[in-house]
């Protein structure tokens, strides 16, 4: 089984990203609703790919995955950044941290499953 | 397929998020706004309201409410061009957020209500600026320094006596799965204190582990049961005092309400008394198996003892509908501001008693109303700045609103500083419309007077208050509600309008009916079907009324002879040819109601009867309709049960009338 780590401060919002994801298959999601929430949730439970939102309080998606890229543990695993912010910058910063996908919000619910399967596969 | 449809089950949360959101964007901007001062803080706001209006265009974009990902998306861009450093420079002003944020309600308001969705195409071209560059919403420094917002704050615990404490958490498994993660431990510090910073770090191996740096309280010590939790720490730093958590925003408007943990352990632990009392019952049933039949005065005490705990149970569920009226004078608020910008007036907002509660039901019908009244006073009822200097009184005016719970009811008050009302120049309006006043009317007078429909409002119709509901509505509206309104009002000095509210409120959909000249309500869940039956099909059986329902029997109570009512003004009698008949109780084994007429399908708020002087059988409770009449609400449980023993008791007397009962309004 394949699990899937979903970060967003928003609960509507994860249950739009899990529901978008179910048709991947033999899939388990856990959730996290801060950054602090989800490093936690990364040395609990076994994860092979993240889902992050950087906007949220506290503990900004970025710092996160510099967080996660400094632990050996975690530099390898794959973060999609989901984001609302479409400009290049911000593109270029989350490549440069070390994010593995960057993709924005909203997404059409069908375009979600493929690409992060296509991730999946490649790993 | 259609994002609305992909993910159609999500609109519930879609919309109490929203809710939320904006309301966290309203606190924000009247924060920024009034103390806009303090620049760490206006930039931990700006942060705020910037990512409020992310997550709104987020969600907006994923069901496909394009209107409000357009603005959303519009007021975000306007706000980097504004605040291009992260913070909002002195002076600004924030009047296009306001207006967005207004917008987006009545966006969301629209597609709550399924209307058309709304035109935003004007507002989002007005608001469009040069593009801006791309704000650094920089994210604050990791482990190790304090952030300049952190710092401040450490700087205010310590200056009040607080003692800073260190604290570390390792989750774990077990832990989390327990409950125990991070975010618990963040509640639960903020409960004890103000958490200043957290920071995780790494352990060997996958483990992290969290250091919270808090500000405690005097007296305010972290327990040791946490230890077990994963916490550890050291004896505390030094000093004294303490403070609490950051609110969470309540929802607004939605058929969502949120409860906290503490109401639903109560309410868990009264059905767990059920559970026992119907154990006892079973063991009960099961000994009297054994030969020797059922003890009937334990069977009387276990009753009883469920009558009661049922209605806790009853009244605990019916509390978790209430919600603080906080969030609905926050709304409140932010109207004011609206009308006080447009009218020209400075007005300052106070608040009490934010934290008290009231039904949610009644605190969004009475919305409105309280609307209504604030609009008022911020139009009529506070004075422009140079007239309230030239009277001597600040130029800015100042609106209470307060709310304070005593026993069932609840008291909002909603006063202004302002000219009050002058009693002399009502009376003389309303001479002028005809109405009969007093000399001097008082200040009950003078509210019937303004609350007489078309009074006041069409004479000063102006933007603001002019929305179309009256004084009249506003009172009928908190009536219909089982509130009611007073006034008190000193010329020169200001006016206070109170509002009374039972703190629980039940509404059914009832089905009127005509009873002997009377107006009587059945609740709609208590009928099975309404019929209507000639008189020649009723047949008498061992002096038992019934007719021929579905192949079966239906006993037949006549409700006017029941209830012993005269018929009222020749609307009707025995001798009626058809008439309607309310089939009640059980599929298996129906009653009829006769009734004379119907008189239409009501939304009603029931006032439950508790005086044990106005008990009356097939009576449960009372309700106002809007025109003021009282009317009676049938039990019809309790009625059912009554027929089977009045046809009991007439079988066996063989058709002599047993007791009666009275009943009606006088």
């Amino acid at each position: 089984m394949t699990n899937i780590l979903v970060v967003d401060d928003s609960a509507t919002m994860r249950r739009m990203v899990m529901a978008a994801l179910r048709g991947l298959g033999d899939v388990g999601f856990h959730e996290a609703q801060s950054g602090l929430e989800a490093i936690e949730r990364l040395s609990v439970h076994p994860v092979d790919l993240v889902l992050l939102d950087l906007n949220m309080p506290d503990m900004h998606g970025l710092e996160v995955l510099r967080f996660l890229r400094a632990h050996r543990a975690f530099e390898k695993l794959p973060v999609v950044v989901l984001t609302t912010r479409g400009d290049e910058e911000s593109r270029a910063a989350a490549l440069g941290e070390g994010a593995t996908l960057y993709l924005t919000k909203p997404f059409a619910p069908g375009d979600l499953a493929p690409r992060v399967r296509e991730l999946l596969e490649r790993g | 397929m259609e994002p609305g449809q992909f993910f159609g089950g999500l609109m519930d949360d879609y919309f109490a998020e929203c809710d939320e959101h904006l309301a966290s964007l309203r606190r924000l901007l009247m924060e920024l706004e009034q103390d806009g001062a303090a620049r760490p803080f206006a930039e931990e706001r700006v942060r705020g309201i910037f990512r409020a209006l992310h997550t709104l265009k987020g969600l907006s974009g994923m069901v496909g409410f394009a209107e409000s990902e357009a603005v959303a998306h519009a007021l975000e861009a306007w706000l980097r061009g504004a605040a291009p450093e992260g913070f909002v420079p002195p002076g600004a002003s924030l009047d296009v957020l306001f207006e967005g944020t207004a917008l987006l309600e009545r966006c969301l308001h629209a597609r709550r209500a399924d209307a058309a969705p709304l035109e935003v195409e004007a507002f989002v071209s007005r608001i469009r600026r040069a593009p801006p560059r791309p704000a650094g919403v920089a994210p604050a420094p990791a482990a190790g320094g304090l952030s300049a917002a952190e710092a401040l704050r450490l700087e205010a615990a310590l200056a009040r006596g607080d003692r800073v404490q260190e604290l570390e958490f390792v989750p774990t498994p077990e832990g989390v799965a327990r409950g125990v993660g991070v975010e618990a431990v963040r509640g639960r510090l903020s409960e004890r204190g103000e958490i200043l910073q957290v920071v995780p770090r790494v352990l060997p191996g996958r483990g992290v582990a969290f250091r919270f740096v808090v500000a405690l309280a005097e007296g305010r010590d972290l327990p040791d049961a946490w230890r077990a939790d994963g916490l550890s720490w050291e004896a505390p730093r030094a000093g004294p005092r303490e403070e609490a958590a950051a609110p969470v925003p309540g929802a607004a408007a939605s058929n969502v309400v949120r409860v906290g943990l503490p109401r639903l352990d109560e309410l868990l632990r009264m059905v767990g008394e059920l559970v026992i009392s119907r154990s006892r019952l079973d063991d009960l049933l099961r000994g009297s198996w054994n030969g020797g039949g059922v003890p009937l005065d334990a069977l009387e005490e276990i009753n009883a003892g469920m009558e009661r705990q049922l209605r806790d149970l009853r009244e605990g569920v019916m509390r978790v509908r209430l919600v603080a009226v906080g969030e609905a004078f926050e709304r409140m608020r932010f109207v004011v501001r609206d009308v006080a910008v447009g009218a020209g007036k400075e007005v300052r907002v106070e608040m009490r008693g934010q934290d008290t509660e009231l039904d949610k039901l009644v605190v969004e019908r009475m919305l409105e109303p309280l609307l209504h009244l604030v609009r008022n006073a911020v139009s009529h009822g506070i004075e422009l700045p140079a007239e309230r200097e030239a009277a001597g009184k600040p130029r800015q005016g100042r609106l209470l609103l307060a709310a304070s719970a005593a026993g069932e009811r609840v008291r909002i008050e909603v006063a202004d500083d302002g000219r009050g009302i002058d009693p002399g120049a009502v009376a003389a309006r309303a001479r002028a419309q005809g109405l009969a006043v007093a000399d001097a009317p008082d200040d009950a007078a003078l509210l019937e007077i303004l609350c007489t429909p078309g009074f006041s409002t069409r004479e000063v119709a102006d933007l603001a208050s002019g929305r179309g509901i009256g004084m009249d509505v506003v009172r009928s509206t908190l009536r219909a509600l089982g509130g009611e309104l007073s006034m008190a009002s000193e010329a020169g000095r200001g006016t206070r309008f109170a509002v009374e509210l039972p703190l629980t409120l039940m509404i059914v959909d009832a089905l009127l009916v005509r009873i002997g000249g009377q107006t009587m309500a059945v609740p709609q869940p208590a009928l099975l079907e309404v019929i209507q039956v000639e008189a020649d099909e009723v047949v008498t059986l061992e002096n038992n009324e019934v007719v021929r329902y579905r192949g079966k029997v239906l006993p037949l109570l006549r409700l006017r002879r029941l209830f012993a009512l005269e018929d009222g003004g020749g609307e009707g009698s025995g001798a009626r040819a058809s008439f309607p008949v309310l089939v009640v109780g059980s599929e298996a084994q129906p009653t009829g109601l006769a009734v004379d007429r119907l008189a239409g399908l009501r939304e009603i708020v029931v006032r439950p009867l508790a005086d044990p002087l106005v008990s009356v059988p097939g009576i449960a409770a009372a309700t106002e309709l809007g025109d003021g009449r009282v009317c009676l609400i049938l039990d019809a449980a309790a009625l059912v049960q009554l027929g089977h023993r009045l046809r009991e008791a007439a079988a066996v007397s063989g058709g002599a009338s047993s007791s009666r009962p009275t009943a009606g309004v006088a």
